[in-house]
């Protein structure tokens, strides 16, 4: 498919998708609680716009890596809910493993062994 | 179609396209949601109520432009831009609609003559017999050698040199392999019954029947369109007469009624009751495109088949195939047939040596007999070629009409290309254009096929005696649409290519400079030129022989006179007359004819002149022994001493206007009991007594030794007989009265038009019979353009896609032209103001043209001497790569390279150096 629309530079291009991913493998979300997880969870360093993260979840769900489904929310307002599918969770474990090995390798290069 | 992923993802997908709105809700209410859940937030953060609500939207960003984005996701991408792709080429050939009629209108006719031959080639080569399993059926067939290992044989025989072959037994014959290979396979037998005079209610008319063996429905496993189809009971000596219906003859003769079943039907004088009729679309497994309108049991062919005798080991006339069983082997089946062959010949004809006995072969049965078929496959050969040259220059034309856009909409695309449009884009933006020119005209084209599978049909068989049902099959449309999208990717892949490939900068600037276009751009709307060039070369090439041969044989003198002729048969055996009864019928008409008002005088004959008919027989001088039957020289002797037979009255000559050379022509005095007489034609004379007075002298006709003699009392000049291509044939006229007569063709001629006359003729002959059906009412100058019909079609069809063709180069030609002038407007102008001459200027630009022609001339030349061999079967008076007409094709082309360079030319010419510098 074509190139997707890339969320503000203040986060590393692709890394959305691994972010919601990894949110929703420890609960079932919805997608205001997701934008909060990340914020919270960054201390506020990674900023997501917030807007940015509908398209990804489309995109995700459309992959077969979420599902969703209506519920209540805390303040009994009707919200979706996204949940981690088997073939996310796999896909998570793959992303990470990978990005952890992309980190390792950029930590190397900027501080070199002394 | 990678990105469609995997199966399951296709289904999400399409799911998400039908629940569209209902997602478009979702996702409002979610983002609302958001929003207030993000604006309680920041009160409880002690944000101003009245700040949150604008914070929470800032914080979230661009509503719409989200919902658009996701929205996107739940379509197929890629479906919308195709319909993006194609609203924008819609719009963009509206906005050009003579380029688009013209890019249309050429691929159609291309397309459509290509599907029109396909269809041709389907239903007569391809096709299998609409029967259950069909490759489980073979076909018997012998071969031997130069001796003749029969009498009299009925059905198609392929005579070479080396010797003969044939899928007609005898009745013996088939019987005992029918017999005997039981075990490995249920064979069926039928005949040919060829056109019978079919009564229905008292009232004659003509009709093609068979006679099939009881088992052939059963063994073919073919369901009754209604009533009942023949079974075993039926082909029994002895058994209540049953026939059945060809379903065309049903639904044409009896309007499709389910009550004609039970009623009675005349056929050749004899009765049968209806039983039922054969499915649509079977048309029996004769020879492809029989007609055949109804079939009989075989066990009438005797009395139906009148004159020969059908037990008779010695008179071949049914033919055979079978269904091999499970576990059977061909093999066996062959050597088996192949034993029982050989054995009834040795029976019949105890004087053959065991090595000329015939040798039986088992071939695949599954698309009926051959014969026809490989008849047909040369003309549908040339068809298909012709038909792919003309959709080569067609897709060449639309390639140059494109490429001739793509430079004008550089601009337009070096502008996308800046905005970021990939190369990919542009591409795929361009071929959705030339799938679209594609798709719209093969639509059309199908449209067309039909009406042009029909009107070739001519070129492949005299129409009326040919049933080929052609339709608009899954296959055909298949066919049609992959052509359409080769052609389309083919003519838009490089013109695509090379537009994308604009530089941008070039692109941009090209308005401004007005001397952009890389030479590259122009030599491939150049060579494209002349490939047309070549290409149309091959065809007018062609179309120039066979017009020539066209017209050479109409301009053959038959050595008759044709004119003002009105020829119609009679088949008097139909009705069940013997000789005599037939001799007194054609009597009576001729003395009825004579006195019709408007005739001058008239006559008859055994057969119709030029009809592809002849009757060969042998004719030796008296004394001249001929070598024993069934030796090798009896084979050489037969060869050299064929006589064309034609029995006719004594008005023949006067009437046909063949000149009396010598002696006296027949007379009515020439009865049964007078001496036998004939009037021999000069070739004839020549070639029994050489430079010998002929008159008086003495033949034999026959080779054994109690053959009739006959006396020749004249000789007339040479005339056609067969057909007008070959040279007129050694022949020999005898007198009606003085031999066996069962059929008549009656000429009459006429003082003005000769049609007029039918309907007294007609009333003339039904006064003396009234169930007499007479057919092939002409003229006698139709009769020869009839026979002439496949080179008359093959020559209008060349001339026709010629011109197409020839007017396609041209338009390309101009186009490029046309376009090379508008470029170099200011250089011109330049050389004008430098005191450059109209006339330089023009001829400048004709040169061009003709540097073009005679590149692609270079090409076609060779090339159109070397295919043209391809028609060389048609070719009559004229040989394939004739310089005459090869000269005349380049003249041609030359001419069209000046009109097509003409108007550009002079536009150069009128170049106002002034206004074209001040436009730079």
């Amino acid at each position: 498919m074509g190139k997707t629309r890339s969320p503000r530079q203040e986060l590393l291009p692709g890394t959305l998708d691994m972010l919601i991913l990894k949110t929703l493998s420890r609960q079932v979300m919805h997608g205001y609680g997701i934008a909060e997880h990340i914020r919270q969870v960054s201390a506020e360093v990674l900023h997501v716009e917030e807007g940015s993260l509908y398209p990804a979840l489309q995109r995700l769900q459309l992959q077969g890596l979420i599902a969703s489904e209506w519920g209540q929310s805390a303040n009994n307002r009707r919200a979706r809910y996204y949940r981690l599918t088997v073939k996310g969770r796999r896909q998570l474990g793959e992303t990470e493993s990978s990005f952890a090995r992309l980190i390792d390798a950029i930590g190397r290069v900027m501080k070199p062994a002394t | 179609m990678a990105f469609l992923g995997r199966a399951g993802g296709l289904v999400r997908h399409v799911r998400a396209l039908f629940g569209r709105s209902r997602r478009d809700d979702e996702l409002r209410e979610e983002i609302a949601a958001h929003l207030e859940l993000r604006r309680q937030r920041l009160i409880d953060e002690g944000m101003d109520p009245r700040d949150a609500a604008y914070e929470a939207r800032r914080m979230f960003g661009n509503v719409t432009a989200i919902r658009e984005e996701t929205r996107d996701m739940w379509s197929f991408r890629w479906i919308d831009t195709l319909a993006q792709d194609t609203r924008y080429g819609v719009r963009l050939l509206r906005r050009a609609p003579v380029f688009t009629a013209a890019a249309i209108a050429s691929l159609a006719l291309g397309i459509g003559s290509a599907a029109a031959v396909f269809s041709l080639a389907d239903a007569l080569l391809m096709r299998s017999l609409p029967v259950r399993a069909p490759e489980e059926l073979v076909l018997f067939r012998w071969f031997s050698g130069p001796l003749n290992v029969f009498e009299s044989l009925h059905g198609t025989g392929d005579q070479t040199d080396a010797g003969m072959s044939s899928t007609s037994f005898s009745r013996v014959a088939y019987e005992t392999v029918r017999r005997d290979l039981a075990r490995d396979a249920d064979v069926f037998g039928f005949a040919d019954l060829y056109r019978s005079n079919l009564a229905v209610n008292g009232r004659p008319d003509t009709a093609y029947a068979q006679a099939v063996s009881g088992n052939y429905f059963d063994v073919l496993g073919l369901m009754p369109a209604a009533g009942r189809l023949l079974r075993e009971g039926d082909d029994e000596r002895g058994a209540p007469p049953a026939a059945v219906l060809g379903y065309e003859a049903w639904q044409r003769r009896f309007g499709g009624s389910h009550d004609v079943i039970g009623r009675p039907l005349v056929l050749n004088g004899i009765s049968f009751t209806v039983a039922g009729v054969m499915p649509r679309g079977f048309n029996g497994t004769l020879q492809v495109g029989q007609p055949v309108d109804v079939v009989v049991p075989l066990a009438s062919y005797a009395e139906l088949a009148r004159g020969d005798n059908p037990d008779d080991p010695n008179y071949w006339w049914v033919l055979m195939m079978g269904r091999l069983r499970e576990g059977a082997s061909e093999n066996r089946v062959a050597s088996a047939g192949d034993l029982i062959l050989k054995q009834t010949v040795a029976a019949a004809r105890p004087t053959l040596k065991a090595a000329a006995l015939p040798r039986m072969q088992v071939e695949p049965g599954l698309r009926g007999q051959t014969e026809t078929r490989a008849g047909l496959r040369e003309p549908l050969e040339i068809m298909g070629a012709v038909v792919c040259v003309v959709l080569l220059v067609a897709c060449a034309n639309v390639a140059n009409l494109l490429l001739a856009r793509g430079r004008a909409r550089a601009r337009e695309l070096a502008v996308r290309a800046a905005i970021g449009a990939p190369r990919r884009r542009i591409v795929r933006q361009l071929m959705t254009e030339g799938l679209l020119l594609g798709l719209i005209a093969s639509a059309i084209g199908l449209l067309l096929a039909q009406w042009i599978a029909s009107a070739l049909v001519p070129a492949l068989a005299s129409a009326d005696t040919f049933a080929v049902s052609f339709s608009l099959d899954g296959r055909i449309v298949l066919f049609t649409c992959l052509l359409a999208i080769l052609c389309s990717v083919g003519f838009t892949l490089v013109p695509a290519i090379r537009s994308s490939d604009a530089r941008i900068t070039t692109g941009l600037q090209e308005h401004a400079r007005g001397t952009v276009g890389s030479r590259r751009r122009f030599s491939a709307a150049g060579s494209l030129v002349v490939v047309q060039v070549a290409l149309s070369m091959l065809l007018v090439t062609a179309a120039g022989l066979l017009a020539w041969s066209a017209r050479n044989l109409e301009r053959v003198d038959p050595g008759f006179d044709p004119r003002n002729l009105l020829t119609f048969s009679v088949d008097t055996s139909l009705n069940g007359y013997d000789h005599v009864n037939s001799r007194a019928f054609v009597d009576a008409a001729l003395n009825r004819l004579r006195s019709l008002p408007g005739v001058t005088s008239a006559s008859m004959s055994s057969h119709r002149l030029i009809a592809n008919y002849s009757s060969i027989r042998i004719a030796r001088p008296t004394g001249v022994t001929p070598p024993p039957l069934g030796s090798p020289e009896a084979q050489a002797f037969r060869q050299k001493h064929r006589a064309w037979h034609l029995t006719v009255d004594d008005q023949f000559f006067r009437t046909m206007k063949i000149p009396l050379l010598r002696g006296r022509s027949l007379a009515s005095g020439d009865t049964a009991s007078a001496p036998a007489v004939a009037v021999v034609n000069v070739a004839l004379a020549t070639q029994l007594f050489g430079s010998a007075e002929s008159v008086g002298r003495r033949f034999a006709m026959g080779l054994t030794p109690d053959a009739p003699e006959m006396e020749v009392v004249g000789v007339v000049a040479d005339a056609k007989y067969t057909s007008i291509r070959n040279a007129a044939p050694p022949t020999l006229y005898s007198p009606y009265q003085q031999g066996p007569l069962n059929r008549a063709t009656f000429e009459v001629r006429t003082e003005g038009d000769p049609l007029s006359l039918t309907a007294s003729a007609r009333e003339a002959l039904r006064g003396l019979d009234d169930t007499l059906p007479i057919f092939d009412i002409r003229t006698q100058e139709e009769q020869v353009l009839r026979s002439l019909e496949r080179e008359r079609l093959f020559a209008k069809l060349a001339m026709l896609l010629g011109s197409v063709t020839l007017l396609l180069s041209g338009i390309g030609l101009y186009g490029l032209l046309a376009y090379a002038v508008a470029r170099r407007t200011p250089e011109i102008g330049v050389r004008m103001a430098l005191g450059a001459e109209k006339g330089q200027v023009r001829w400048m630009i004709l040169r061009q043209s003709f540097v073009l022609v005679a590149i692609g001339l270079a090409l076609g030349i060779p090339g159109a001497a070397l295919s043209s061999r391809f028609v060389e079967s048609l070719l009559f008076g004229v040989s394939a790569g004739d310089p005459k007409v090869l000269v005349g094709s380049s003249l041609v082309m030359i001419a069209v390279a000046l009109a097509a360079a003409y108007a550009p030319a002079r536009r150069a010419s009128r170049i106002d150096p002034l206004s074209a510098l001040r436009a730079e």
